[in-house]
């Protein structure tokens, strides 16, 4: 008797409940992305990284994007990189509209356009960032083809993979074309951005994590990026590092090999700890834990990719043979603080040219050589991006001499490391030039790391020399430090 | 590593020039048959298959016949045949020099030198005049004479080790394989002996000139070969202006400047940074670093080619403004890691658990086609032991790790060893020993490198493991290992 009036109220419940997750037809979407997908023109130029008084050849690339903000569009940080000009165009239009560059994080993958022309600001409209899609979901990946046309292809998640800075989902995909920020979409809600190659059919989308997390980290009005790593940690898969370390057989995590001064979990965590668990979830010996939507994961991801500087972490930790529960803050690292960052800051390198040396600060993107100031440059390269902002700030050296009368058989210096000038330390590039105010007697002296001599500039001569060279060799500026005119 | 190819095993070079008569060397120059095996570094309790080559070789008097060390290293068999005999002598090294490439074999049946006549070593060539190559060179058995002209005279490679330099006589006829270790003679007299030529050339061939032959009868004389002494000096050219003028170097005096004295040699403790070397044993030092000896200019260094160990050279030095008078007693550097390759020397190494260890020498790089990270961190620490003299004297390396169920997860490649429970080990015999005395049940070995997981040695299992392991891989002798020279 009670059983048809429990039932009617459950049928109600599901009717809704269908009508909520209803899939938004590819009819449905097309008017929306239609003012909402943008194609990108980005022209743009490098500098050169070893004569940074010139810029390379320029290039055009495009790339897709769509609008997330009011005005401001999220695309792929590749597409934006050193960018001149950026021009959008919409559906059906091959009219280009000016945009600039609001922001880019290329460690994250992700940049934020913003649209200048106010008509088309005020006609485009943003799409919604959707829930995070795992395994097997199936979705549209929608894009602006050549002729300015939306073309839709399908999509199925079918591997997770995350690294220190983002989450990235694996797809199955009909799209032919290589990623290039077309927009994944599911139930008319952003659900990634196609990035990187397509082969195979087989493409990789930026997950809805990572565009998350982008975009809130602006939330207080400053960008902070990814939390950096304070912790160097090893996997122990072999029988060898678990008996050193003390696990029992039912115990898997990963050693923590050292924790440097002031990052993350310094004060809390120990060289030696056996971390066991992260914010609930299990560590396995290979440093992966499962997520519940996504799989095997790298352990990095979950307390950088998807934090923020400032958060709390809760850890479980083998010390000593026993299990311990511990709390510890995630530390910002960010570029500018590593001795050795992958790109000059704003791509633009530093440097002086000086009696023909042409100095620069370190960046992995300079190739270092195998000469034997190369091989001293190496260890810098290898060691310096993880080291602690103590020692030397940047590592300043001569990429190359400039050859001139003034430094006839002084020109040995390729790729050494500069460390002192006029007896003073060389901790970054600003320093040459504020030690070259002070001259020894009658010259300037550089002094280098390895067995080196000297390289000496007579104080009369240097701006005659540096005159000529700067004519000779075509040195249209002799420096660029941050902060001077652009 | 070589472009400079040796013609070890292989032969002469030159025409029968108008003052040469084949009939002349026809019993003194012989023909050299070598069987040879030299060592497998992967797999050290083993060697490699024997292969045959040929070389030349002349009579000096007193049953010697000196010819090229490349021709009789490692060798298993020697085997001598005259050019008007049919019968082929064993022969046995008397003398071998690897740092000059010059030994001196002999033939125990006395009957083998009746009727030869001893070939007298001459003076050094005139650049242009005419020397002619007597050998058996590639492309057929017979004695061959050749001619050709002296075309430059210079210090240069000697390619057999791949690191020592001395002085050299090029001459414009193509020295092919077998002309090695034969006389190239002028005015029946022997100028030079055969030894290498250039790989990517024509018509250049190189031989050793008397000088250093004479250098290497006279370190014989007293039963043993002792080799050349190293001054030992990293210097730096004059040639810049300003720098001479920071210096305080006149302008009517030349010189090189010290950078460092190499540890291990002759002058540390006498010479020191920026000191000035203006003469050597009297002879003034260009700016260039060269002096003229005849017509020629040539590195300064060529005055100690003309000593023997334990002599003295004298040196001017400008020091704080002063000229002084500082002799050098000349010494053999005493490094034991070295960048030369060496030969009839069995490789150390150690097996233990699966674990195969070995000291990191030039042998193992070349033979083991030794990775670009493994000869980076030779090419460091080279640099900071030999030339720095830092605290070891040989680095000891992981150099693979069998699989077995007690090694597996191992994932190194040529891991460097920094240190055994806390503790540098200052060359292999000192890293043995430190394994074999260790009293704990778990030995941590550190490698170099950014947090390169450490090796957890454990003797239990090893106890357990090795014989098996050592059997299954055909491991004969699971160890090698020098103590060093006192």
């Amino acid at each position: 008797m009670n059983r048809p009036v429990a039932i009617l109220p459950l049928l109600l419940l599901l009717l809704f409940a269908l009508g909520a997750v209803r899939t938004a037809s590819a009819e449905d979407m097309a008017p929306r992305l239609r003012n909402a997908l943008v194609k990108i023109r980005v022209t743009g130029q490098s500098w050169d990284s070893t004569e940074p008084w010139k810029k390379r050849r320029p290039g055009t690339r495009t790339g897709r994007g769509v609008v997330v903000q009011p005005g401001v569009v999220l695309t792929l940080a590749n597409i934006v990189r050193d960018p001149i000009m950026i021009e959008v165009s919409r559906e059906g239009g091959a009219r280009l509209y000016p945009a600039r560059l609001k922001h880019v994080d290329a460690r994250v993958g992700l940049a934020l356009i913003e649209i200048t022309d106010e008509k088309l600001r005020a006609q485009l409209k943003p799409i919604e960032i959707g829930d995070p899609v795992k395994l097997d979901d199936e979705f549209d990946i929608w894009q602006l083809n050549s002729d300015n046309l939306l073309q839709r292809a399908t999509a199925r998640v079918v591997a997770a993979r995350a690294s220190s800075t983002r989450l990235t989902l694996k797809v199955n995909t009909t799209n032919p074309n290589s990623g290039d920020g077309q927009v994944a979409l599911r139930d008319g809600r952003i659900a990634g951005l196609l990035t990187g190659s397509v082969r195979r059919q087989e493409g990789t989308i930026l997950s809805v994590e990572t565009i998350r997390r982008y975009l809130k980290d602006f939330d207080d009005g400053t960008y902070h990026g990814c939390p950096g790593p304070g912790l160097w940690i090893q996997p122990l898969l072999r029988q060898d590092l678990r008996t050193f370390y003390g696990l029992t057989d039912d115990q898997h995590g990963l050693a923590i090999t050292r924790v440097m001064p002031n990052r993350t979990g310094s004060g809390v965590l120990q060289k030696n700890d056996v971390l066991l668990a992260i914010d609930g979830f299990d560590l396995d010996d290979e440093g992966k834990f499962i997520h519940p939507a996504h799989g095997r994961l790298d352990t990095r991801w979950l307390f950088q990719g998807r934090r923020y500087a400032g958060d709390k972490i809760k850890a479980s930790v083998l010390r000593a043979g026993k299990v311990v529960a511990v709390e510890f803050e995630l530390k910002p690292f960010p570029a500018s603080e590593m001795r050795v960052p992958a790109r000059p800051a704003n791509g633009r390198p530093q440097y002086l040219v000086e009696g023909g040396l042409v100095l620069l600060e370190l960046t992995r993107a300079v190739g270092v050589g195998r000469s034997t100031g190369g091989v001293i440059l190496r260890r810098y390269v290898e060691r310096a991006t993880w080291d602690e902002p103590n020692a030397r700030r940047r590592v300043v050296f001569v990429d190359h001499v400039l050859k001139d009368i003034s430094n006839k058989g002084m020109n040995s210096f390729s790729k050494r490391p500069l460390l002192k000038v006029n007896g003073q330390p060389i901790n970054e590039i600003a320093d040459v030039v504020a030690a070259l105010k002070k001259p020894q007697g009658d010259f300037h002296v550089f002094g280098f790391e390895g067995v080196q001599s000297d390289f000496v500039l007579p104080v009369k001569e240097r701006e005659a020399i540096n005159e000529r060279i700067a004519e000779r060799y075509m040195v249209t500026r002799t420096r660029y430090l941050h902060g001077d005119p652009e | 590593m070589r472009n400079i190819a040796v013609l070890g095993l292989l032969g002469t070079l030159a025409l029968a020039g108008p003052a040469e008569d084949l009939d002349q060397y026809r019993a003194s120059v012989v023909q050299v048959f070598t069987t040879s095996q030299s060592e497998d570094y992967m797999r050290p309790w083993q060697r490699p298959r024997a292969s045959g080559s040929g070389g030349s070789a002349f009579f000096i008097g007193n049953k010697r016949l000196m010819t090229n060390a490349h021709v009789v290293s490692d060798a298993k068999t020697l085997l001598v045949k005259r050019a008007d005999r049919s019968k082929r002598y064993p022969a046995t090294v008397v003398f071998k020099g690897d740092d000059c490439d010059l030994a001196i074999i002999t033939v125990k049946d006395a009957s083998f030198f009746e009727g030869m006549e001893p070939l007298r070593i001459g003076n050094r060539p005139d650049i242009r005049s005419t020397v002619a190559a007597v050998g058996y060179p590639m492309g057929g058995n017979k004695l061959s004479v050749t001619q050709g002209v002296v075309s430059r005279i210079e210090l240069r490679g000697y390619s057999h080790t791949g690191a020592d330099e001395h002085l050299t006589i090029q001459v414009d006829a193509a020295i092919n394989p077998g002309n090695s270790g034969g006389p190239v003679v002028q005015d029946g007299k022997v100028v030079g002996v055969a030894f290498q030529g250039q790989f990517f050339a024509q018509n250049i061939g190189y031989m050793i000139p008397p000088s250093v032959i004479r250098h290497f009868l006279e370190d014989i004389g007293d039963g043993k070969y002792h080799g050349y002494p190293e001054l030992g000096l990293y210097t730096a050219k004059l040639e810049n202006d300003s720098l001479r003028r920071h210096l305080g170097v006149p302008d009517n005096e030349s010189g090189v400047l010290v950078l460092k004295p190499t540890p291990y040699a002759s002058c540390v403790g006498h010479l020191r940074r920026n000191d000035v070397v203006t003469k050597i044993d009297g002879n003034r030092i260009q700016n260039d670093g060269t002096i003229k000896v005849g017509k020629e200019f040539l590195d300064f260094s060529f005055i100690v080619e003309g000593k023997q160990i334990g002599d003295s050279v004298t040196l001017t030095v400008r020091r704080d403004g002063k000229l002084i008078e500082v002799p050098i007693k000349l010494k053999k550097w005493a490094a034991r890691m070295s960048q030369a390759y060496q030969y009839d020397r069995r490789p150390e190494y150690l097996v233990t658990g699966g674990y195969v260890f070995a000291p990191v020498t030039t042998n193992y790089l070349y033979r083991s086609r030794g990775t670009e990270e493994l000869s980076f961190y030779f090419r460091q620490w080279y640099r900071t032991i030999a030339v720095e003299g830092k605290s070891r004297e040989q680095l000891v390396l992981l150099s693979r790790v069998l699989r077995w169920p007690t090694t597996r997860y191992q994932d190194y490649s040529n891991g460097i060893v920094s240190k055994v429970d806390g503790t540098v080990p200052k060359d292999f015999a000192d890293f043995v020993r430190m394994l074999d005395n260790a009293k704990k049940d778990l030995v941590k070995i550190e490698f170099e490198g950014v947090n390169t997981p450490p090796l957890i040695l454990d003797r239990r299992v090893i106890a357990k493991s090795h014989k098996d392991i050592c059997k299954r891989y055909g491991i004969t002798k699971d160890r090698h290992v020098e103590e060093p020279k006192k």
